[in-house]
């Protein structure tokens, strides 16, 4: 067994254990869904950023930055970042105060619509069944180049590695085991771009040589490579290229699923905004150190084919063997941690949100009307049955994962952003409108769905080719909006949405607690210190150094003028 | 001013902007003992 194999292995047993530890500790339904309401600040800041931060992250836009784009990769991430406060402030702590099981449950509990919760939980299957495919074929894909094991049984260790502790430990294993890979990719990224940046001659020699690459040029430049022979012909396409995807999943990471349902574990709502600014935070480094590092590594191998395998191939020829091994582990981190929450989801979303009765569902009952030892048959009852449909929805996912033909790119940019576009307008109306209907609620989310469902499928099969300014996400956004308004212009607000949404506005006495809020209020100022820091390090070490090295070919290129 | 340096202003003043938001934000809806 080799270094890459024993890596991977070890790391698997390693997450294997930690979801068998939180499992023992499950022992309601809240602890299987929700972790007993009871997380602190770093283990939703950890299951927020791993959640989203998917093999993705270290395969598909690294390699997009290898090939000349890092800075459309910054941009986009300036933009898409701000969700986390959004999300967190307009809707997440919200969310929290419902006290619902997952996010449908909170939308039925809103509009006391039952159909609304089981439209959101089979949007929730959809979806996220089809991220959940990219991700396993994504690390399937990466097990396969560093080990040489067949495709099938890296898809099957993948597979029942995040089944196995999702199913047993739930919610609470899927945010402890989140953590750990958070950190672990985090930290790794960091080495490895140290290391990058050593091999390619240090940091201005790397800021000079990026300057004035021949081969790319512009590639460091604020709008990255741009001309006929990429999509982006002019710096300013690429610009509003990268400002509208990066609002587009601003709004998918202020209320997707698999970032805002972090919330309902939160211990408080000081928590949900304090993970949220630390979310910010750590994307905005890690996006800044990943996207940097995979462009430098053109100085190094001008090469590599496919570009998505730019980290492997760092993994696997420019790092020590330990190192290499490590990061290997930690690009598997990052998508195992995606794949055990969007599991649990979509476990969560059939045995809760679709299959459970209308009565399992309602707040109250029928637990208020039960002695304690039905309380405790009742509730292991429905955990078993949450178990049951997690195994058969892992089941499917992994029938599906070896027959399909693989299309991570595609599932990727469909799967993720159709939240944004279905729940979008609905998740933050239900806060703050009071003339949200029912139906405008269903007909928005059902509009919003379809559009976006609608314009990628033409797009895909090669009939439409959307312009940048038309994006399925943000043009299904505006029609779910429009739907919301024409159908609830149509009809009236009921006395209990209108209590249950005056309800979700009346904050707890124990959230004003002055002490508390002081903790909280240490998290913008690390913000804002941190904001400046960052400002003047890529002012000093980039931007000056760069307008430098460009003015100095400048002059020689003028000399060979005839 | 060069595109770079508004990229390299932008990424930190990003941050900058949201934890002052966000600092106004906290301090009104929980310490605002009118609300």
């Amino acid at each position: 067994m080799n270094s890459f194999q024993a890596g991977i292995v070890i790391s698997l047993g390693c997450y294997l254990a930690i979801g068998w530890y939180a499992g023992k500790r499950v022992k309601h339904l809240e602890d299987f869904f929700v972790a007993g309401r009871n997380a602190p600040t770093v283990l939703i800041l950890g299951t927020l950023v791993a959640s989203f931060m998917s093999t993705n992250a270290f395969m598909g836009e690294a390699g997009m930055s290898y090939q000349g784009h890092a800075p459309l990769v910054i941009i986009m991430t300036c933009f898409n970042c701000l969700g986390y406060i959004v999300g967190a402030v307009f809707f997440g702590r919200y969310l929290r105060r419902s006290e619902a099981l997952t996010v449908p449950d909170f939308f039925r509990s809103r509009f006391n619509s039952r159909r609304i919760q089981v439209f959101a939980g089979v949007s929730i299957v959809a979806g996220l069944s089809a991220y959940l495919l990219a991700v396993t074929w994504g690390m399937a894909l990466i097990i396969t180049e560093v080990t040489g094991f067949s495709e099938v049984i890296a898809i099957l260790m993948v597979w029942v590695s995040y089944t196995l502790f999702t199913l047993y430990s739930g919610s609470r294993g899927v945010i402890l085991t989140d953590t750990v890979m958070f950190l672990l990719f985090s930290s790794i990224i960091v080495v490895t771009a140290f290391f990058i940046v050593q091999a390619a001659g240090g940091w201005s020699s790397v800021i000079d040589s990026l300057a004035t690459y021949a081969d790319k040029p512009g590639i460091i430049a604020w709008h990255g490579r741009v001309g006929p022979d990429v999509y982006w012909q002019t710096p300013m396409e690429a610009l509003v290229w990268a400002s509208i995807l990066g609002v587009a999943w601003g709004i998918v990471v202020a209320v997707s699923p698999w970032q805002t349902s972090r919330y309902l574990m939160a211990r408080s709502e000081h928590v949900v905004i304090r993970s949220a600014c630390g979310a910010l935070i750590a994307m905005l480094l890690l996006y800044l150190v990943t996207n940097f590092a995979a462009a430098t590594v053109n100085l190094i191998n001008p090469d590599i084919s496919p570009p998505e395998s730019t980290m492997i191939w760092v993994s696997m020829n420019l790092l020590p063997t330990v190192l290499g091994a490590t990061l290997i582990c930690g690009v598997m981190a990052a998508g195992l941690s995606s794949a055990s929450t969007f599991l649990s989801l979509v476990g969560f979303s059939v045995s809760h949100d679709i299959l459970g009765s209308a009565e399992e569902s309602a707040r109250g009952s029928p637990e208020a009307e039960v002695s304690e030892d039905q309380l405790s048959r009742l509730q292991g009852g429905r955990l078993r049955n949450a178990r049951v449909a997690m195994l058969c929805v892992g089941v499917t996912v992994i029938v599906l994962a070896l027959m399909l033909p693989r299309n991570i790119y595609w599932l990727t940019h469909f799967a993720g952003p159709l939240f944004a576009s279905s729940w979008g307008v609905v998740a933050f109306m239900s806060i703050w409108s009071r003339r949200i209907t029912e139906s405008g609620a269903f007909w928005g989310m059902a509009v919003g769905f379809a559009v976006n469902v609608g314009m990628n499928a033409l797009s895909l099969a090669g009939l439409m080719e959307w312009p940048v300014m038309a994006d399925p996400i943000l043009v299904g956004v505006v029609c779910s909006y429009i739907a919301v308004a024409i159908v609830s212009r149509r009809g009236t607000v009921t006395a209990t949405e209108s209590t249950y949404r005056e309800g979700l506005h009346f904050m707890p006495s124990a959230e004003r607690d002055p002490a508390t809020v002081r903790q909280t209020l240490l998290w913008p100022k690390v913000m804002v210190a941190m904001g400046a820091v960052i400002a003047a390090l890529m002012t000093l070490f980039y931007a000056l150094p760069y307008q430098e090295a460009v003015a100095g070919v400048l002059p020689n290129l003028a000399g060979h003028l005839p | 001013m060069s595109g770079e340096l508004i990229l390299a202003m932008s990424y930190g003043l990003i941050l900058v902007g949201a934890g002052l938001w966000t600092w106004r934000r906290v301090l009104k809806d929980y310490r605002d003992d009118d609300h």
